[in-house]
Order: C-alpha cells, then structure tokens, then sequence
C-alpha cells in the first residue's frame, strides 16, 4: 500500500534525530510504556495520531468520581493521584468500618496508564477521582477516536482491546485476592458444605 | 461539580470564555458571510457522511489519500451532473410557466366569477372582491420574485458545486487536526462532556441529514415519475418542490402537494384526473410515513412529536426554511446537552 509506505517512510524520518517536536515524540514516548509492549513501532504511530495531549496544573482535577467517562490516558510527565471518596455508593469502605471522611487513594507516575474501563462502557461513569499532584502531561485516548481506530486499523484496535482486558484481568485477580485476604483478616467463618 | 486547578474559578471561566467566543466567531463569519458559509456548511454535511465510509475503507486496505480523492470527485459528480441535466430543462419549464400564469390567472377569475355568482344566486349574498384581489396580488407577485430570483440562484448553486468538493476534500483530509486546535481552547474540566456531545451531534446531523436526503430523493422520484405518467405538466418543478419540501417534517408534505393540486384544479377543475394527482401524494406520503421514515429517520432522532413541531416552528420563526430543516437535529442536539446538564447536577439519567 502506498500510504501505508508513505506513513512508514514518516513515522522513520519523524524517528530521526533531528526531530524534537513535542507530538513526533509520542510514539517514542509510548513504547516505553508496559502496557503497550505488545505493539509495534508502526500501531504505535497509528495510536499516536488519535492521542489528544492534555495539560494540567498542580492539584488540577482530570475527573471527578460520577463524571461522566468517555476515554483514558497515559501519564506522558507529572503524577497523578486516583482516589475514592467516602461518599461513594462503594461500600467497601463501609465493610472495612473505616471512619466518615475516609479516603482511599493510590499514586501513579510517569509512563502509567489509568482510566481504561471508561472506555469499554457504554455510558462510562468514572469510580474515582483523579488530580494532578504536580504540573502533569497527559495523553488521552477517547471512544469516539477508538472507533474509528476500529474502523480503520482494525488490528491496532484489538491490540488496544487487548491492553484493556489484560488490565482488568489482572487487577480482577488483584481484587480476588484483596477480598480473599479481607475476610481472612476480618475472620469471617467459611460456610460449611 | 466543576473541576479546577489551584488557579481557580477564573481560570476556568477564562478557558470555556476563551472556547465559546473561538466557536461563537466561527459560526458568525459563516452565518455573517452566506456565499461562504453555506457551501461550507453542506461540506461539512458531506463530510459527516462519508468520514466513516473512509475510515472503513482504510481498514480493509484502500489509501485514504485515494478515498478522499475519489470522494470528493464523486461529490462534484453528484452536484455538477444533475445541475447540467436538470437545469436547461428547469429553465425551460420556468419559461413555460412565465407563459401559463396570466392564462392561469384568467382561469381562477373566471372560476371565482362564476363561484361569486353562484353564491349571490343562492344566499343573495355578494362577496367582496377585495380580499380576493389581495390574495391574487400577493400570489403573483410571490410567484414573479421567485422565478426572477431562480436564475441569479442558479449561478449560486454552480458556484457552490464547485466550492463544496473543494471544501470537502479539505474537510476529509484535515478535520482532525482542525478538531485538535479547536478542542486546545476547550478547559480541562470540560473537555470529555464537550468531546462526547461533539461527536454525538455530529453524529445524529450526518445521520439525519444523509436520511432525510434519501426520504427526500424518493419522494422526488415517486411523485415526479407519477405525474410524467399522469401527464401533467411541469413534472419534473412540482417533484422538485415535493422533494425540497418532504425535507420539512410534518408540513412539508402539504406544502409539496399544494402547487401540484392547484395547477391540476386549474388544468382539469374538479375531476378524475384532479383526485389522480392528489391520490398520487397521499400514496407516496402513506409510502413515506410506514415504509422509508421508520426504516430511516425516526430510529435516528428520538423526539417527542410535540417537541419535533414546536422547533419546526420555532426554527421557521427566527431562520426560515432553513431553520425550518435544520430545527429536528438541532432539537436532538439541545436534548443531549441538555441530558448531559441534567446529568452533571444530579448524577442521575434524565431519561
């Protein structure tokens, strides 16, 4: 194909040394990333053409818990900070009889990606909140744009398909395990047969 | 509940400020500069539709530079090819009717004369001519501003046929990139709503515009096929008229039929041929409403009937046929922000 050729010949001329333009850096960028791996140099310069760049100030919200959630993103500079508010209808907080106020939160830094679910959902309704701890770049891949990544690269699409649901599988095993190991600790008797 | 840094409210106000005044701008140079901003509008339109069409085709491996190309010489095709068809036959039919309407106009006199006698006959009652005599009038010269104003808008719509490959083109190979500057504006806070009810309005306006356009073809084809076999004159402007005027929900129908009945009442009075003409726009509006608006439009636009007449009539207030045309997606549009509003204050879906 000669466009495919045209955007190779691009994405290695863009590869070059004498290209420090901030957007020919995210392929770069994004091959440094774990949970792209998968990917090749090429579906990363694909995937690089529908990131939109997202700039945030120090304590910024990106979204608030409830928000409506159409897309995620990967932390091209800065730190961010997910966290759960007590308000939630999430009763977790409740089982594990903490106090009014209490507030869950977990720290994700540079090359990390967050907020993927939202784009698996129909109508994604974001579970936590996240703000930026310091002046924080981020990369946002919406729905609308996976769409038509799904359209036409197809292959990239179900790689990005495949980030997410190996993502979720692993912090489903994750949760399995932190459920398993909250009862052990609350000493809930096990039901017997 | 709104999202801001440590700068505070008057960052935020200064960002969506900042944003709406870009997008406020935009749409005033288009709407202040007609010549420019409606061949950019159905541009955009031909865009809406066949972005997708694009992007699948670049999935199965066709170039996009190529598809872009193709298409947009595919929409000249289908502006130029009709226009150069239609139009010598269009203008001859124009000239004929500038012939026919003083016999027209003689016909209706002579019909309201002997209507005026009939009833003095009976009720010794004498209608006066005045509120007649008006209605003539204002018809005629209606009638003569429209057919003198054809010709200067045919030179608009070639020039236009021309602009809007051009404009779409340009639209098919850098609306994306366009999108990311203009999105650069949108605040931080708002930025996924904003994104989601774009391309959501986006989306419902293609979908609805590229529907009613086939509704629209269809009628035309039907009701001008009809009336070539019915043998009335001027087929091809009364279909034309039926089609435009289809695009108009609820009213347009009766709008398109009420030129064809009234030249078969003036050529054939009441008669067989008359209740043919108008059997002939109760069928295709019947085939219409059943058949091609369930399959096509109504699954696209999910609005109250009521809430469908009263932005029809509102959009015909403030911006003519236009906004007569346009006021459905439109409405589509203010329900899903107004949906999206709901939702943001109550965390609750509104429907």
């Amino acid at each position: 194909m000669i466009q495919d050729k045209i955007s190779i010949l691009k994405f290695l001329w863009k590869s070059g040394p004498f290209h420090h333009f901030f957007k020919d850096n995210i392929p770069q960028f994004l091959e440094s990333l774990e949970c792209l791996k998968d990917f090749s140099s090429y579906d990363l310069a694909i995937l690089s053409q529908y990131l939109f760049v997202r700039d945030f100030e120090k304590e910024e919200s990106i979204f608030n818990q409830e928000d409506l959630g159409i897309g995620m993103y990967f932390i091209f500079s800065g730190k961010i900070k997910l966290f759960i508010e007590e308000s939630s209808s999430f009763n977790f907080i409740d089982l594990l009889g903490q106090q009014e106020g209490a507030c869950y939160e977990v720290v994700l830094q540079e090359k990390e990606a967050f907020g993927e679910l939202a784009l698996l959902q129909k109508r994604g309704i974001r579970h936590a909140s996240a703000m930026a701890l310091e002046k924080t770049t981020l990369l946002g891949l919406y729905r609308p744009d996976l769409e038509k990544i799904k359209e036409s690269h197809p292959k990239v699409a179900l790689k990005i398909f495949e980030m997410i649901a190996h993502t979720v599988t692993d912090r489903l095993i994750l949760m399995t395990e932190l459920y398993r190991k909250t009862f052990q600790d609350l000493n809930i008797p096990k039901k017997e047969k | 509940m709104l999202r801001t840094g440590p700068k505070g409210l008057l960052e935020y106000y200064k960002q969506l400020f900042v944003f709406l005044g870009v997008v406020f701008f935009l749409c005033l140079v288009l709407f202040k500069i007609p010549r420019l901003g409606i061949p950019i509008f159905f541009a955009y339109i031909f865009f809406l539709i066949l972005d997708g069409t694009i992007s699948r085709l670049k999935g199965i491996g066709v170039p996009a530079l190529i598809s872009q190309v193709f298409f947009s010489i595919f929409v000249a095709l289908a502006l130029i090819l009709p226009l150069s068809l239609l139009i010598p036959k269009l203008i001859s039919e124009i000239g004929n009717i500038q012939n026919y309407l003083p016999q027209a106009e003689k016909v209706i006199l002579e019909k309201y004369m002997l209507f005026k006698y009939e009833v003095f006959n009976k009720t010794g009652y004498n209608i006066e001519d005045s509120f007649f005599k008006n209605t003539l009038d204002s018809l005629n010269v209606f009638i003569k501003e429209f057919i003198l104003e054809i010709p200067s808008s045919i030179g608009l719509i070639l020039e236009w046929s021309i602009l809007i490959p051009i404009f779409v083109f340009f639209f098919l190979r850098d609306f994306d990139g366009l999108k990311r500057i203009l999105f650069k504006f949108v605040p931080n806070s708002l930025f996924e709503r904003i994104y989601f009810v774009g391309n959501q309005f986006n989306k419902q306006l293609g979908d609805y515009i590229f529907a009613k356009i086939i509704e629209a073809s269809f009628m035309g084809i039907v009701i001008t096929s009809g009336l070539f076999f019915l043998d009335v004159r001027f087929a091809l402007l009364l279909g034309g008229i039926a089609a435009i005027t289809n695009i108009i929900p609820y009213v347009g129908p009766i709008l398109g039929a009420i030129p064809a009945l009234l030249l078969g009442f003036i050529e054939f009075g009441q008669s067989q041929e008359l209740l043919m003409i108008a059997v002939l726009f109760a069928l295709a509006n019947i085939l219409d409403i059943f058949l091609v608006f369930p399959i096509l439009v109504s699954k696209i636009v999910d609005l109250h009937p009521l809430v469908v007449i009263v932005s029809v009539i509102i959009g015909s207030q403030f911006f003519g046929i236009w906004g007569m045309v346009l006021s459905i997606p439109f409405a589509a549009a203010i329900k899903l922000i107004l949906v999206e509003i709901y939702d943001e204050f109550y965390h609750a879906s509104l429907f």
